[in-house]
């Protein structure tokens, strides 16, 4: 007559454990799902360049002796093409450490990042 | 020597090998998702590329010297436009050239107007089928007042233009 | 005959075991199973956030960046996705933006991309570039991802942005999806120098995500106020030039 078997309980017990650990990961794996923006899209978005070029057209502008003209196209043009609100003012020259420099204040907004600065060009 | 002892430790073990293959593929279709992930990396590096073109053609290469950038939107430049662009940004490190095309378009005001003329045309190279993950990249130009070489349509005051590249890998 | 009962206590054991097992299966069919298909629910609807807020920045960068065309390939699993053209007939919800003078540009109908998850109540609306996430049938809802709308102290400019979503049919799709996008062309709307008081209302019909775009235009970012009246109308005040971007962008296929 067959006698049920006692040995190898372990691998029994083994066998529930591994189970319940596999439950328990699948449950931590789903909370590691992540809902936002990816870090590219984040890069995507903000407007390192933008402003980085913004700054040296002012100063261009500031070199060809503040056209009224350059100034309502870098604000208009920016406003359609690159959604940015932007307005900037400069000042008479000024005595800066022995240099003849203007003092220059931009402001840059759109929407998702704002860059305020003022200097000296 | 081969006999027929063992047999059932045999089955057992497929048997258990299943189970098991089937309560890890149950676990992880259960949990595992197809991620759209970060999809955007491309566009990213392609439109670092393109500003940084751009800022080269923008820089001249000596002190005073003429400024690339300036010089093609001022003479209406295409073919030069195109190739200097494309050539700085195909180039690799390991001397092969990249797959890279591009179009361009100059935005400028007119009064209350902006008005947009193209650059380079969008399919020069017969490339474009309107379906590219594409970048756009700008730079602003600055036009010195300059009636006398002026053959293009700015005007001759002296006005900022913005450069549009698109770019995209075929 | 003798009654043998030798084999008595091993059947007992063996009931007992059986009788574990059963439990052990019973609790895991009432229990374990429910609580996976719950996971795997929210693990779709997760996913499928996240897939809008990957499909609302390549919107993005159609109209910000002035990019003509864009595609992303999504799995849409545990639901389905839908579109909604934009326009005057079939769209939900619209905007009506107006000045102290009167009516700026009467009504928006900006469409929407729809998620409806099959085991949850869970809708999530790709609604004028934003993600909105609400409980079917219950009246809260909260946004993802916001849309790019500003009021910039400095200049006293009001920037809005409406973005339309058009196609030639209504299009729904369940499974693996290359959602493929195309900007036309709109006719600028030129900006609106020294309008006053700027209102804006929001009106939905059916998808009621007021709640979520009441939170998000009384926000510091936009900075309106509630209006008295009517109904979810909010209203911002000393605005020197308001301007108004409106895109299109056509759903080729999903």
């Amino acid at each position: 007559m067959a006698r049920l078997n006692e040995e190898g309980q372990w691998i029994v017990l083994m066998g529930l454990l591994v189970a319940v650990a596999l439950f328990f990961l699948a449950l931590i794996v789903n909370q590691s799902a992540l809902v936002g923006q990816t870090t590219s899209e984040a890069v995507l978005e903000f407007p390192k360049n933008d402003i980085r070029d913004l700054r040296s057209a002012i100063f261009d502008y500031i070199d060809a002796e503040c056209n009224e003209e350059v100034e309502q196209d870098i604000i208009a043009i920016s406003l359609e093409r690159k959604n940015a609100v932007v307005s900037f003012s400069v000042g008479g020259p000024q005595d800066v450490q022995g240099h003849k420099m203007h003092p220059v204040s931009i402001h840059y907004n759109n929407g998702v990042t704002a860059y305020n600065e003022t200097t000296h060009y | 020597m081969v006999n027929d002892a063992g047999q059932l430790y045999t089955m057992e073990g497929i048997a258990a090998g299943l189970i098991m293959i089937l309560t890890a593929y149950i676990v992880v279709s259960t949990t595992s998702i197809y991620t759209t992930g970060d999809t955007h990396i491309p566009d990213m590096q392609l439109e670092q590329l393109g500003s940084d073109v751009l800022a080269m053609m923008d820089t001249p290469d000596s002190n005073g010297g003429e400024n690339q950038l300036v010089e093609f939107v001022q003479n209406n430049s295409s073919t030069e436009f195109a190739e200097t662009f494309l050539r700085y940004c195909n180039a690799k490190t390991d001397g092969t050239r990249d797959n890279l095309h591009m179009s361009a378009s100059v935005t400028y005001r007119e009064n209350s107007e902006i008005k947009e003329r193209p650059l380079v045309a969008v399919a020069p190279d017969e490339t474009w089928t309107g379906r590219e993950s594409a970048v756009r990249v700008t730079r602003w130009v600055q036009l010195d007042e300059n009636a006398s070489r002026r053959d293009d349509p700015y005007g001759p005051r002296a006005r900022a233009v913005l450069v549009e590249v698109l770019l995209w890998r075929a | 005959m003798i009654a043998n009962d030798r084999a008595v206590s091993e059947a007992i054991g063996f009931i007992l075991i059986l009788g574990l097992v059963l439990t052990g299966i019973g609790l895991v069919t009432l229990y374990g199973y429910p609580v996976l298909v719950k996971e795997q629910s929210s693990t779709d609807v997760k996913n499928m956030e996240r897939a809008m807020i990957v499909i609302q920045n390549d919107m993005k960068s159609l109209c910000f960046k002035n990019v003509p065309y864009k595609e992303s390939t999504l799995q849409v699993s545990g639901g389905t996705l839908e579109v909604i053209p934009g326009g005057e007939e079939g769209a939900k919800s619209e905007f009506v933006i107006s000045n102290s003078e009167g009516e700026v540009n009467s009504e928006f109908h900006p469409g929407a991309l729809v998620y409806r998850s099959d085991r949850s109540t869970e809708v999530i609306a790709l609604e004028n570039g934003a993600v909105i996430t609400r409980q079917e049938g219950s009246a809260g809802s909260a946004m993802l991802a916001e849309p790019r709308w500003f009021y910039d102290g400095p200049t006293k400019t009001f920037v809005i942005y409406i973005m339309n979503v058009t196609a030639d049919e209504r299009m729904a799709k369940s499974g693996m999806a290359t959602v493929r996008m195309k900007r036309l062309a709109t006719s600028p709307i030129p900006p609106i120098e020294n309008p006053g008081t700027v209102k804006v209302m929001y009106n939905s019909p059916s998808d009621d995500h007021s709640v979520a775009w009441k939170n998000y235009l009384t926000s510091p970012m936009v900075g309106m106020r509630k209006a008295s009246s009517p109904l979810d109308t909010y209203e911002i005040s000393d605005v020197d030039k308001l301007v108004i971007k409106e895109y299109t962008i056509e759903i080729l296929s999903i």
